[in-house]
């Protein structure tokens, strides 16, 4: 699996003596690339936690004098982004720093899943360029898929790239209830009909926060809750499901014993309790979706693994002497990733639509953009003002249907057995 | 038959043990959070001039905190399953009561949208896969993912604007909309009230379960909570139908000229059991989550919304009870399908592992 790139190489032609003297440890430079990055970001993460004070940012710049109000000026977009002003009094001298970025919890442990994703997804399809073709292909016959890639592509981006230019919706008592460009109507506290205008594309909400920012900042917070939230569930659920699988007898009934006890716990109640015990914050509600998510997955992989554990090359790795966990490793689990990866799309939109329904609630940290919140913060003026409940509500739909017709179109594409012609 | 009734036994002495499991974490959970009633004492006395550590003293005496911590467990297991679940400040009543007095207005909307979803999603998925790639097979499996896909709390939001808010002042084709204008908030009073109306000589009363005022009211939230649940039925049905569309049996059954009614049925026969697996577990999934939502949106006094007024005010008793509530119903419901599932494949194996979805 790991050598043969090359084409003309036949059965004859392999130096088996090479082969044989294969290294326990991999040292290719992707794998080598892939230590380094990991190690920059948790090194970076060390330093940020330990080194520095917790309450200074990551990345910090220098203050430029006020000048007339306008305290940040001429610094490029980095002032855009959180200009938290700090003052540290040494007696009559003062320093100013501010933000350029404090890299949150969640912010590392998308840095993680994001370099994972990279070496793991994007490496091994440029380098099996011939495979990457034939999915492109099939992947391509489903024309509703594709769209949703591109949808979820450029979503992606605005969500991510957004919120570093734009500064975030500020609260305003002139523009509440400005209804979007091109509409006209009459919002509360308004003694006659107005439009909307270029200034607010999507209008305001009931606070006077801009909608088209509101809705920038909350596409991060979905696509954050969404990647992260499935990273740890797809691990876990890969990790118990290809585990139980091939060791079988007990370690297997322990561990779906466990996965019956975890589903049987209504993962919404439990949510509810643990928050309310501990607080919503965004990292919680992700790893609550991440660690109490995964019994289905683990399922799916199980049963796959099941059916991969009687192939012949597992026996002759068996055979050959290599490890339980080799075997899972090199074997069961790149054997099942048709399933894992379609698991993996179709978990994404459940946890998306969970924290929203979560912050909907008002369950989640109010200081997150998220839709859910906007939504409910529209309920109240449904007749005057209906596009503070219904704008981001439109986007999460349609975030939500293109994950699932990727998966659908993905598990036609990567498993043979459902090609029907 | 002994081996099926060993079965049902074994199957009925793991509920009982995962009920066990369930409930010790959730009593380690709340052993380890602060506890909400002596922070309240603590404030009251400071507030009153008095000790505050005297208070939490006093508060722990009261409610048995003081003792070891194995008593607590023993003292905390044996109530919980006497069903002595304790007393809510926030509704002034018994656990048990209050929920007694509630689960008819979750339950009312619950079961017409059980048989709903299953009627439809049923027979559209069985409808699509037997026309597969014909152009209804699209349209229904759109209409699934858009039910899959559409957040719910969204959807009940976009109906409430369309049948209560523009219905009021709109005239379609000339027909003025107001009069299929529904209700936003649900009335407990349709149902308590006993007023009586007099049509044609009979007198009936107003106030009622089956009345034609109740089930107004709650025909959004059963559209709502069923989109969802419709969906994923139709796709499993959909994908075990296709499963066993070509199988020997149906070639045969065609062969010999059976119509399409029996050949749905044969494929139905093989096909729902697999579903019956999926059913409770998807079942469950809709609906934790969706009676939240929809009484907090539609303000129906049911398990609902008790269960989100009991977290937003912090009543500890309510949220203890209404965790196991919903514990015993995923065990009662994994149960039942386990039963359903060795009568629907004689050819079971008993020592097999069922549970859940695969």
């Amino acid at each position: 699996m790991a050598t043969g790139t090359d084409p003309d190489l036949t059965f004859e032609d392999v130096d088996w003596d090479a082969e044989q003297e294969h290294p326990l440890i991999d040292r290719s430079p992707v794998f080598l690339a892939q230590v380094v990055i990991n190690a920059v970001i948790f090194g970076a993460l060390i330093w940020d936690y330990f080194i520095l004070n917790n309450e200074s940012p990551t990345i910090e710049g220098l203050h430029y004098p006020a000048i007339g109000g306008d305290s940040l000026i001429g610094l490029g977009f980095w002032e855009l982004r959180r200009p938290v002003l700090q003052f540290t009094t040494n007696g009559i001298e003062m320093t100013t720093t501010f933000s350029v970025w404090d890299v949150t919890s969640v912010e590392w442990l998308l840095m993680v899943v994001l370099a994972f994703g990279f070496f793991n997804v994007v490496v091994p399809l440029y380098q099996n360029q011939r495979m990457t073709a034939y999915y492109w292909r099939q992947f391509k016959k489903n024309k509703a898929a594709v769209a949703s890639l591109v949808f979820l592509i450029v979503t992606f981006v605005i969500g991510f790239v957004g919120p570093v230019f734009l500064p975030p919706p500020e609260l305003s008592l002139t523009e509440q209830y400005l209804p979007p460009m091109g509409v006209t109507a009459q919002p509360p506290g308004y003694a006659e009909p107005i439009s909307g205008t270029l200034a607010h594309p999507l209008g305001t909400d009931h606070q006077g926060q801009d909608m088209l920012k509101l809705v920038i900042f909350g596409m991060r917070v979905s696509m954050q809750v969404g990647l992260l939230s499935m990273s740890i569930a797809v691990g876990i659920g890969t990790l118990v499901g290809t585990t139980a699988a091939h060791a079988g007898g007990i370690v297997d009934e322990v561990l779906m014993r466990y996965v019956d006890i975890q589903s049987t716990f209504p993962v919404f109640l439990l949510l509810l309790l643990l928050i309310y015990l501990y607080g919503g914050s965004l990292i919680l509600i992700i790893a609550l979706y991440g660690f109490f998510g995964w019994e289905g997955i683990a399922r799916q992989v199980r049963s796959e693994a099941l059916q991969k554990n009687e192939e012949a090359y597992i026996q002759a790795s068996e055979a050959a002497g290599a490890s339980q966990w080799w075997i899972v490793r090199r074997h069961i689990i790149p054997n099942t990733s048709s399933t894992i990866i379609t698991a993996a799309t179709l978990a994404i939109p459940a946890f998306i639509l969970g924290e929203a329904t979560l912050s909907f609630l008002g369950f989640a940290d109010p200081e997150i953009y998220s839709w859910g919140q906007v939504i409910a913060g529209g309920r109240g003026d449904l007749r005057g003002a209906p596009w503070i409940s219904t704008v981001p509500g439109f986007f999460l739909f349609f975030m939500v249907l293109a994950f699932n017709y990727l998966g659908d179109a993905l598990r036609d594409s990567i498993d043979p057995r459902q090609e029907q012609e | 038959m002994s081996g099926m009734k060993w079965y049902i036994a074994r199957r009925t002495i793991w509920a009982i043990i995962v009920l066990w499991i369930t409930l010790s974490v959730t009593w380690m959970l709340l052993e380890l959070s602060p506890n909400q009633g002596e922070l309240q004492a603590a404030q009251q006395a400071a507030m009153q001039g008095q000790d505050a550590d005297k208070a939490i003293e006093d508060y722990k005496k009261r409610e048995g905190l003081d003792k070891p911590a194995h008593e607590r467990y023993l003292s905390y297991m044996v109530n919980m399953y006497t069903l002595n679940w304790g007393y809510s400040t926030e509704w002034d009543k018994n656990v048990i009561s209050l929920f007694l007095d509630r689960w008819p207005f979750t339950l009312q909307y619950i079961l017409p949208s059980t048989m709903l979803t299953m009627l439809v999603g049923y027979g559209l998925g069985l409808y699509s896969a037997l026309n597969q790639y014909d152009r209804s097979d699209y349209v229904a499996t759109f209409i699934a993912f858009f039910g899959l896909s559409i957040p719910n709390f969204w959807f009940a939001i976009v109906l409430v604007l369309i049948t209560a808010v523009w219905f009021s002042d709109l005239v379609l084709f000339g027909v003025d909309m107001s009069m299929f204008q529904l209700p936003v908030f649900y009335k407990s009073e349709v149902i308590n009230t006993s007023e009586t109306i007099t049509i044609m000589g009979i007198e009936l009363v107003r106030g009622g379960w089956f009345t034609f005022d109740n089930v107004k009211q709650l025909l959004l939230p059963v559209i709502v909570i069923s989109t969802a649940g419709f969906a994923a039925n139709m796709r499993y049905a959909r994908a075990y139908t296709l499963e066993y569309a070509n199988a020997e049996f149906v070639k045969t059954a065609r062969a010999k000229g059976a119509n399409s009614i029996a050949v749905t049925r044969h494929i139905l026969r093989v096909a729902l059991v697999p579903l019956s697996t999926i059913l409770v577990f998807q079942l469950l999934s809709v609906f934790a989550t969706g009676t939240v939502v929809i009484e907090f949106i539609f303000s129906i006094p049911g398990l609902g919304q008790v269960t989100y007024l009991s977290f937003v005010n912090q009543d500890t008793p309510v949220i203890l009870g209404i965790t196991v509530i919903g514990v015993f119903v995923a065990l009662f419901g994994f149960l039942l399908q386990d039963i359903a599932y060795v009568y629907l494949d004689p050819r079971i194996d008993y020592g097999d592992r069922t549970g859940g979805a695969g």
